[in-house]
């Protein structure tokens, strides 16, 4: 009895080996494409979960949280709430918002607490810089740290080219001492800029006041950097533009990536952007009627600045 | 002819083309300005990000992507942002609410700015002329 002595012999077993490497390698890109898209669901359930909260502060209060309050003139001047803050109770953080001591600026060290805050319902779980304890790159910090976050309140069109790009900021938080900031440009989550000692320079938006309809105004959207991750989003660091953005018409504000917008041109708009990761940079904007869609990178800048306005009186064809 | 244009230049790859050339200030070369070409979509077939550029020594420069740095501009119409590099705001700084220094790009110019059609599949050029 010569038999072979049974098993496999090395043609087969590579054989086998390499079947298996082509299905591994055929499963793995269709799995990771899988779990992006679940992740970029939880991303927009987020975001339509902060737009129920607006819509729900809204009908408690009649008015639209403040996008932000900065005291004062630009720079490095005490901050108080914003649009994140301001929703806590609807979001059933009602004790969070309870440890904030709104008489105090939101950076003192007496609302570390509310700044250091994890809030997973702010951050996207496509964006690898949330959730992370940073001193932002700019402003009052005092270094100490604050929480980083994902999502961005749209402030309006915060720089613009016709006729008044470079020469002219508009909806921008630092300018609070210039003349009046042009209406037909403000986002629905405006600052409400206060000068010491007085009353809010700039009234709260309502639903009345949203002329251009709710399902054409964006009202928070995503920002990431995958550079210089100290200019990332903070979700309770008021300061200017780490929780609140503003549209330039430049599609170099749409890629998610401080440092290779500034490379290109003036640097705030970059600290004042909208992007994200997920695949083609689609970033996701919860609009004020609560319905969340994607804007790309490639949109028109002419409706990109429509859409980031309340009354602008714009008609156009939305690309949805 | 055409292809081999197409084939040599690359500007097949996409709907993106290059785009290279020189900004003038009353005939005289500027450098250090910053060149920012943002398509006008209204058609909504010639999708696409902007491109940017910065003059060189003798006001030449050539657009890259703004999204891949590659060299090229998208196919179709856009509007020309140009912008003083040496009157920027300092990358460090807040948005300043200080003076801030004349640029060098005549204030009509940003009033009104100028409008190029990049073309498919030749190497475009792009003569800024400015008059102050």
């Amino acid at each position: 009895m010569s038999r072979r002595s049974s098993g496999f012999t090395l043609v087969e077993l590579l054989v086998v080996i390499a079947i298996i490497g082509i299905l591994v390698g055929l499963l793995l890109p269709a799995v990771q494409a899988a779990r992006e898209a679940a992740r970029r669901m939880q991303c927009s359930n987020n975001l339509k979960q902060s737009g129920l909260a607006i819509l729900n502060y809204e009908s408690a209060y009649k008015k639209f949280p403040p996008g932000n309050i900065t005291d004062g003139n630009c720079c490095g001047t005490p901050s108080h709430t914003v649009w994140s803050v301001a929703i806590l109770p609807f979001i059933e953080q009602a004790n969070l918002n309870g440890t904030y001591n709104p008489n105090l600026p939101i950076e003192d060290p007496a609302n570390s607490f509310l700044r250091q805050q994890n809030m997973p319902s702010y951050n996207c779980p496509s964006d690898p810089s949330a959730g992370k304890l940073l001193v932002p790159a700019s402003g009052p910090h005092n270094n100490l740290q604050s929480r980083t976050s994902s999502y961005r309140g749209m402030g309006g069109v915060g720089w613009g080219f016709n006729g008044e790009y470079q020469y002219r900021r508009q909806w921008d938080s630092s300018d609070i001492l210039r003349p009046e900031c042009p209406i037909n440009k403000k986002g629905v989550l405006h600052w409400t800029g206060r000068v010491n000692g007085q009353a809010n320079k700039y009234a709260c938006e309502t639903f009345g006041s949203i002329s251009d309809g709710s399902s054409n105004t964006l009202m928070v959207g995503e920002y990431t950097t995958i550079t210089t991750p100290r200019r990332t989003t903070f979700w309770a660091y008021s300061y200017t533009s780490f929780a609140l953005s503003t549209a330039t018409p430049e599609s170099r504000t749409l890629l998610a990536d401080y440092s290779l917008c500034a490379s290109q041109g003036n640097s705030n708009p970059c600290k004042r952007a909208f992007g994200s990761l997920h695949s083609g940079g689609a970033i996701q904007f919860v609009r004020a009627d609560g319905s969340v869609n994607p804007i790309f990178p490639t949109i028109d800048m002419t409706v990109y600045a429509s859409l980031s306005t309340v009354a602008g009186g714009e008609t156009f064809a939305d690309p949805l | 002819m055409a292809f081999s244009c197409v084939v040599v230049v690359g500007c097949g790859s996409g709907n993106t083309a290059k785009v290279e050339g020189v900004v003038t200030l009353d005939g005289k070369p500027l450098p250090d300005i910053r060149i920012l070409f943002q398509p006008e979509n209204k058609d909504s077939e010639n999708l696409g990000v902007g491109s940017f550029g910065l003059t060189d020594s003798e006001g030449k420069f050539v657009l890259l992507l703004s999204d891949s740095e590659s060299e090229g501009a998208t196919v179709g119409n856009h509007t020309v942002i140009l912008s003083d590099k040496l009157t920027e705001d300092p990358e460090d700084s807040d948005a300043g609410f200080a003076k801030v220094p004349k640029s060098r790009i005549p204030r009509k110019y940003s009033k009104s700015p100028p409008t190029f059609e990049v073309k498919a599949g030749v190497v475009n050029q792009a003569e800024i002329a400015l008059t102050s």
